[in-house]
């Protein structure tokens, strides 16, 4: 699958200036603005990988697409129609979009068989007819095979890549329109990670269906993903094909996360200081201000837009699907 | 001539006592690592690396059984008696955990857990916790906080403080960036390599993730199923592996930009084996692709590889023309 090939028809997902803030627990204290501002559309069968550091705001913007988290701001749109909040249309909603979280162990109930674990969503949206057929056959899909030999085990008889496989197949049965896979492989072994990454890779393509894939791992991205979204305390802040973002990347950002990379040899290692960010206290101007090597070698004082970095928050021009874009103040000058 | 070694581990074997019998988890490592020499030890979860570690200064359960030799600087770990032991203990070898924050005592300020280890050996340091909180890059008013008041990485700092206090020869890390961002692991690795040249330390760096590996150590060696399958010079290892499963465990992290991994994400089929049920002959045979008759029923030892001098390989393949050292 090219990563330029043309995208027709509309989008799967769209989400427009996404807000989500949590209130604080303390009365008076600062709101978190998890996510805030973001912009995302996704086509149908094809991978975008959201790339950024813990407290970035990446899960809770997974949660927000699933419906699980509501938004203090902005729309999400799924097949061009907003997410539905009464109890028969989020059903389903929820059949066409399936979650695969980051630990298989802590997702699977270690009282239920394989069996069990996959015909439930079935059950729930009651397609009962071919039970054990459909549940077979998803397993094999998933790269366990033969089914029946895996059928009537429980999760602490399984490896981790096979749980994470189970996992997969219980999210497939229902053949979902869009995935949402939670850091699926960083709780796995590196030998196991290839495994699960292809199997990803070709349910995408077989059935068409859409993923979003959160990590914050870059070598992740080139493996499966047609395109990469960078978020940086809560909003989208470089985006394009994988190929273009991190061959040529364009925000200071995501230049210093693949300095660090060691698969990643071009660049020279810039380790930003400081831990990550917090999103109670987003600094006034480019978010990334605090942080940025170019703010802090002087390059954007050289650059003369040092005042712009200090007070005005940069914002992701506007696109077509496949453009490389980033909001920095560097890049319009 | 001064043995310039500081670890030298022969022939160890580690065997846990389980309620469904001994379960061999290291079966016959060979190690050595020179003063300032840093050795990656690689590996998937289960392999025995911790558990190597672990028996390194015999930190491992009273039942469990031990044998071989582990020479610290030239005295043997396994035969000490306790007090000795206890000398060793954080003065010559001292361990960073991964996960600071299952290992500091949530209730005991950190400058005070710093400082039990300085008091412990008081004698054969004069560091203090403030140094030692300079050392690794932390203000000393941190001294006084909790380990709930510090981000992940300030507690992997007050771990390698900790680790550093009673200034050891080496430093056994275990995983010490796993749990970690990836901007945070790059500060840690970079503390560790700036302590390490320093203070001219020993170091065993233990992950399962081999691409930090290139650029932080020296020498790397891959463990599978509680034997060390090849051992050689870091780049040279990674770069051109001649052991199946050290190719395999390196072509599972890409290298970005390389198209051969574009949309090809690679791994190995099956599972690492149960150390109670090991394959018989070369553990690794039912998940190698490459593997022959004889490998069900042979079990090659590590061994010098032909074409390079520092390379050891336990492989049938090791010396095949097709697999020569890139």
């Amino acid at each position: 699958m090219s990563s330029n090939k043309q995208y027709s028809g509309n989008a799967l997902l769209e989400l427009r200036d996404v807000h989500v803030a949590y209130p604080s627990r303390r009365r008076g204290g600062s709101v978190a603005r998890a996510v805030d501002g973001v912009q995302l559309t996704l086509q149908p069968g094809e991978i975008v990988a959201l790339v950024g550091e813990s407290g970035c705001g990446k899960t809770t913007l997974a949660r927000a697409i699933l419906g699980l988290q509501q938004l203090s701001q902005g729309t999400i749109q799924f097949d061009g129609e907003s997410i539905p909040t009464d109890a028969a249309g989020k059903k389903l909603f929820r059949r066409q979009v399936q979650i695969v979280f980051q630990d298989p162990t802590a997702s699977l109930n270690p009282r239920q068989s394989v069996y069990e674990i996959v015909a439930e969503g079935l059950r729930i949206h009651g397609n009962s007819e071919n039970e054990h057929k459909i549940v077979s056959a998803a397993l094999e899909r998933c790269g366990l095979h033969p089914a029946d030999r895996y059928l009537l085990r429980y999760p602490h008889e399984l490896s981790g890549g096979q749980r994470q496989r189970v996992v997969i197949a219980g999210a497939m049965v229902l053949e979902p329109r869009l995935l949402i896979a939670d850091e699926p492989v960083s709780s796995l072994d590196a030998s196991v990670r290839g495994e699960i990454l292809k199997l990803l890779q070709d349910l995408a393509r077989d059935k068409n269906m859409a993923v979003l894939v959160v990590t914050h791992d870059l070598g992740l991205p080139w493996n499966i993903a047609d395109r990469i979204a960078v978020m940086y305390l809560g909003r989208i802040v470089e985006i394009g094909t994988t190929e273009d973002v991190l061959a040529r990347p364009k925000h200071p950002y995501t230049r210093a996360l693949l300095s660090v990379v060691h698969e990643h040899l071009q660049l020279e290692q810039q380790i930003l200081k400081g831990d990550t960010p917090d999103p109670t206290s987003i600094s006034r101007g480019c978010r990334f201000n605090p942080r940025c090597p170019m703010v802090q070698s002087g390059e954007a004082e050289r650059l003369g837009i040092l005042q712009k970095c200090l007070n005005d928050d940069p914002v992701l021009p506007n696109k077509q699907n496949n453009d490389h874009i980033a909001a920095c103040h560097a890049l319009n000058i | 001539m001064i043995d310039s070694t500081v670890l030298k581990v022969r022939d160890l074997y580690v065997t846990y006592q389980s309620s469904f019998g001994p379960v061999p988890a290291v079966r016959g490592v060979d190690l050595d690592i020179a003063l300032g020499e840093t050795l990656g030890l690689a590996g998937e979860s289960g392999c025995g690396k911790s558990t190597l570690a672990m028996a390194l200064l015999r930190l491992v359960p009273p039942t469990t059984q031990i044998s071989g030799s582990i020479l610290l600087d030239g005295q043997n770990v396994l035969t000490m008696k306790p007090g000795q032991l206890r000398l060793v203990r954080w003065a010559q070898a001292s361990i960073v955990f991964q996960g600071a924050q299952h290992v500091l005592n949530p209730v005991q300020r950190i400058g005070a857990q710093i400082d039990e280890a300085i008091q412990l050996h008081h004698g054969s340091t004069s560091s203090t916790v403030r140094e030692m909180l300079a050392l690794v890059g932390l203000s000393d008013t941190r001294a006084d906080d909790y380990p709930h008041e510090l981000s992940g990485g300030q507690k992997q700092r007050v771990m390698i403080a900790m680790a550093l206090s009673c200034n050891p020869l080496l430093i056994i890390a275990d995983e010490p960036t796993t749990a970690l961002d990836v901007m945070v692991q790059a500060q840690i690795l970079q503390l560790l390599d700036n302590i390490k040249r320093e203070r001219g330390l020993s170091m065993l760096f233990i992950t399962h993730d081999l691409s930090v590996l290139s650029h932080n150590t020296d020498r790397v060696a891959v463990m599978y199923a509680g034997r060390i399958v090849e051992v050689g010079p870091a780049e040279e290892l990674l770069r051109g592996s001649i052991h199946p499963y050290s190719r395999a465990l390196a072509e599972s992290f890409p290298i970005i930009g390389d198209p051969k991994s574009r949309h090809q994400p690679k791994g190995l089929a099956g599972d690492p084996p149960d150390p109670n049920l090991l394959p018989s002959g070369c553990p690794f045979h039912p998940r190698c692709n490459v593997a022959i008759d004889s490998c069900k029923s042979i079990d090659i030892k590590l061994s010098a590889v032909a074409k390079s001098v520092d390379r050891q390989v336990a492989c049938v393949h090791a010396n095949d023309e097709s697999r020569s050292v890139k």
